[in-house]
């Protein structure tokens, strides 16, 4: 819409065009998702889309941690790791059904991320990386020191799930819709935990620990709980990870897991909804779309296309699609028509 | 403001949608989703072997395969580790290539895709499901690894796809009753240990054993059937300590075994794992009668631990290529000619290894051949109903032979060597000992 048009007919009132424009980008959104199965082969699926959607959740609750509590966590992999080890080893060995791991693994994951919670409230930055980074790298130890439960190295085999036969659809495609499902919820509800008060809690806390203390925010519990909260996340993204790929071994979830999903924070943006979905495509597909012929090359040029991507976009994917859109906003608009930008808005999306 | 926001996540969709169109898809399910678990296999009132696809998950029968060429896949470590295990490629490669050149099997030229793994079985999953599903191959042939053959072998039984002679001598690879589509090759770890059990009763009835492992099937197959072997004899097993393949070394596990007061070690370990473990005991003063798992006997591995490798003992099937006795075989001369003709270095020419591959690459071009009209089905049955095969590089003696259910297992003849004693390379020690058809009597399996 130009500017000329918008100035001289408002056709309608701001918050209703808005409401359209949501609608509208919605469907096309939900659209392109829902089609996705259909339209690339399964191991593009279960190879690509689905680790995505797994990565996506896992990355939106350690951004939940880092990104709007602010405290970092390089040890997400092992939640992770935990989580698919509670669904492989209880459908594997214990005939239990995959939905009833997934509530084990949350509960799990949880009172995990609350006992690895506790010492954060003493140690904080630098030293919780490291404490966490100890995490991800004893995380594969264990697995291989309790092989007779885990498999060890050599890994453990899942029974499959299959599409139910009503559904009309291939297992592939089934498994997507169900990711996609818990994605949708996921997402949704850490959008409305974050602009709740408990949210704003969170990121007073992230700012200004004091200031939050002063104003009357119970510190070491919005700490600890977030913890746990998000290695709950990180551990059902794992759970998840196995209904996709039956299969679990020590080095699917070593410290380049973490790494990973931490990259995925900050690559889609940190401190954002939708950030950590677009993070988890780039970390998933970056690495397939660089060429393949060096196999010792692939992860210099992935490293070198992080450091570029971080000089274009400090802010990540969405603070540079907010700077482009800002930029494309001051070409095409008017100065004198430029109404004064909203404090609120800076405020998010510099945070 | 949301205007704002909305109008970027707007954008950011287009973005996604244009990545989503840059990735290349187009799904084609036209082979409807079967549903059924793995094929049954059965012995045909004839005697050959016969599998029936009635349960594939929507089987293919000659997918990968035209008028002139077959397309195979396979997945191994190419770098990391392991990748000594990469040279086997070079064998076959250089096979397949002079097989192309001489208009290939029955006009089809073979052609081989290969992926890296980095002896990581879920990287092998992947890689193959890649290779099956995108490239379209229509078998898996070689994959290297115990555990990454495990891992493949549900997926690629449900939609029967072969798999062929996986380069692992895990006995869990001969068991055609439930799994037909997945064949193995080289001689199991269950026969080695009963060949150097055979060695040790003679040599050395008392001997007090201490055993590394490695910490899965490839380990637990040495160790259980070679426990088996020794009951009733003066053999004992002293001390077992694991490592897992992940770990950077043995040492520790080697001081811990040689402390043991064993007089004998059995090394069940494999790449790298086994020069180090013999470097090991070198350097702890330890000097016992060792022996090293079939896997390790190429001059790439062996020549490793120099001074620390000599007297050590292993099982043989192939004639060493560094060996003089072998300068005049035919069969050898064929090798270092046709291999020199067709891109093998004078290195990988001297290369156990790398004759492996050769043998193997002659080993499939027969089975191709047996299978006559090329399917699925057709050259999986040929596979598991090999009579009398001496191809590529086998011992004089020794001959390839299945026959299904009955005798899951390709090769079952192997004779003790024992290295560098005079030059790098393996002096062949008494007899061919056969198991043939009998493997499956002593191996333990699921």
């Amino acid at each position: 819409m130009s500017a000329a048009t918008e100035s001289r007919r408002p056709a309608l009132p701001r918050d209703r065009r808005s409401l359209v424009v949501r609608i509208v980008v919605t469907i096309v959104v939900g659209a392109i998702l829902l089609y996705i199965p259909q339209y690339f082969p399964r191991f593009r699926i279960e190879g690509q889309f689905n680790v995505i959607i797994t990565y996506a959740i896992a990355a939106l609750g350690l951004n939940l941690l880092t990104g709007f509590n602010g405290q970092i966590s390089v040890g997400h992999g092992a939640f992770f790791g935990v989580g698919a080890y509670t669904t492989a080893i209880l459908v594997a060995d214990h005939d239990w059904s995959y939905p009833a791991t997934f509530v084990a693994g949350a509960v799990l994951t949880f009172v995990l991320g609350l006992l690895v919670g506790l010492p954060a409230l003493r140690i904080r930055g630098l030293y919780l990386a490291l404490v966490t980074l100890a995490l991800a790298t004893v995380f594969p130890l264990i697995i291989t020191r309790f092989s007779d439960v885990t498999g060890g190295t050599q890994g453990k085999r899942v029974p499959r799930v299959r599409a139910p036969e009503w559904s009309g659809l291939q297992d592939d495609q089934w498994k997507y819709y169900v990711l996609l499902g818990f994605a949708v919820v996921a997402f949704v509800l850490v959008r409305n935990l974050v602009r709740s008060r408990v949210g704003r809690s969170l990121i007073a806390i992230r700012d200004n620990e004091t200031a939050a203390e002063v104003l009357g925010v119970n510190l070491s519990l919005y700490k600890v709980v977030t913890f746990g909260v998000s290695a709950m996340l990180a551990g059902v993204a794992g759970c998840l990870s196995v209904l996709n790929e039956p299969f679990v071994n020590a080095e699917k979830y070593n410290i380049n897991l973490s790494i990973t999903l931490l990259v995925a924070v900050v690559v889609g943006g940190a401190a954002t909804i939708l950030g950590p979905a677009f993070g988890a495509f780039f970390v998933v597909f970056l690495p397939e779309w660089l060429p393949k012929s060096q196999p010792e090359l692939s992860p210099v040029l992935f490293g070198g296309a992080l450091i570029l991507l971080m000089i274009v976009a400090p802010g990540g994917f969405l603070g540079l699609m907010r700077q482009l859109t800002g930029w494309a906003k001051r070409r095409l608009r008017p100065p004198s028509s430029d109404p004064p930008t909203s404090g609120t808005e800076e405020a998010l999306a510099s945070a | 403001m949301a205007t704002t926001r909305w109008f970027k996540v707007g954008a950011a969709s287009i973005t996604l949608a244009l990545f989503v169109a840059a990735c290349g898809g187009g799904r084609n399910d036209e082979s409807s989703s079967g549903g059924g678990g793995g094929a049954s296999a059965t012995t045909a009132p004839g005697g050959g072997f016969s599998i029936s696809t009635a349960d594939c998950a929507g089987y293919e029968a000659t997918k990968g395969v035209t008028d002139d060429s077959i397309k195979l896949g396979s997945s191994f470590p190419q770098s990391g580790l392991y990748s000594a295990f990469a040279e086997i490629s070079k064998g076959y490669e250089a096979y397949f290539k002079y097989v192309n050149d001489q208009g290939g099997v029955n006009g089809k030229k073979i052609e081989i895709i290969t992926k890296d793994d980095q002896y990581d079985s879920g990287k092998t999953k992947s890689n193959t499901q890649e290779l099956t599903q995108k490239d379209g191959v229509f078998a898996m042939y070689n994959v290297v690894g115990t555990a990454s053959n495990l891992a493949i072998r549900d997926d690629l039984g449900e939609e029967c796809i072969p798999n062929l002679y996986a380069a692992t001598g895990s006995q869990l690879m001969g068991n055609p009753a439930k799994y037909p589509w997945l064949i193995g090759s080289i001689p199991t770890y269950a026969t080695e240990s009963a060949i150097f059990a055979d060695y040790l009763k003679t040599n050395k009835p008392d001997a007090k054993v201490a055993i590394l492992a490695q910490n899965d099937d490839l380990g637990v197959g040495y160790t259980t059937s070679f426990k088996k072997a020794i009951e009733g004899t003066g053999i004992t097993v002293v001390k077992e300590e694991k490592y897992n393949s992940t770990d950077p070394d043995v040492k520790s596990q080697i001081t811990t075994l040689s402390s043991s007061g064993a007089d004998t070690a059995l090394i069940a370990a494999t790449a790298l794992k086994c020069p180090q473990a013999l470097n090991s005991i070198k350097e702890t003063g330890w000097s016992p009668l060792t022996y090293i798992s079939a896997t390790c006997t190429s001059n790439t591995v062996v020549g490793l631990a120099p001074d620390a490798n000599v007297g050590v003992l292993s099982s043989i099937y192939l004639k060493d290529p560094s060996d003089p006795e072998w300068a005049n075989d035919p069969a050898m001369q064929e090798f270092q000619t046709l291999g020199a003709k067709y891109g093998l270095s004078p290195d990988e020419l001297k290369n156990g290894i790398v004759g492996y591959g050769w043998t193997m690459g002659a080993l499939l071009v027969n089975t191709l051949k047996q299978a006559g009209t090329i399917t699925r089905q057709s050259v999986m049955q040929a596979a598991y109903s090999l009579k009398n095969q001496v191809v590529g590089l086998l011992l004089p003696g020794i001959s390839i032979n299945t026959d299904g259910v009955k005798d899951p297992y390709p090769i079952e003849q192997m004779q003790i060597g024992k290295y560098g004693v005079n030059g790098p390379y393996w002096d062949l020690q008494g007899q061919v000992v056969s198991f043939e058809g009998k493997t499956g009597s002593y191996a333990p399996n699921e």
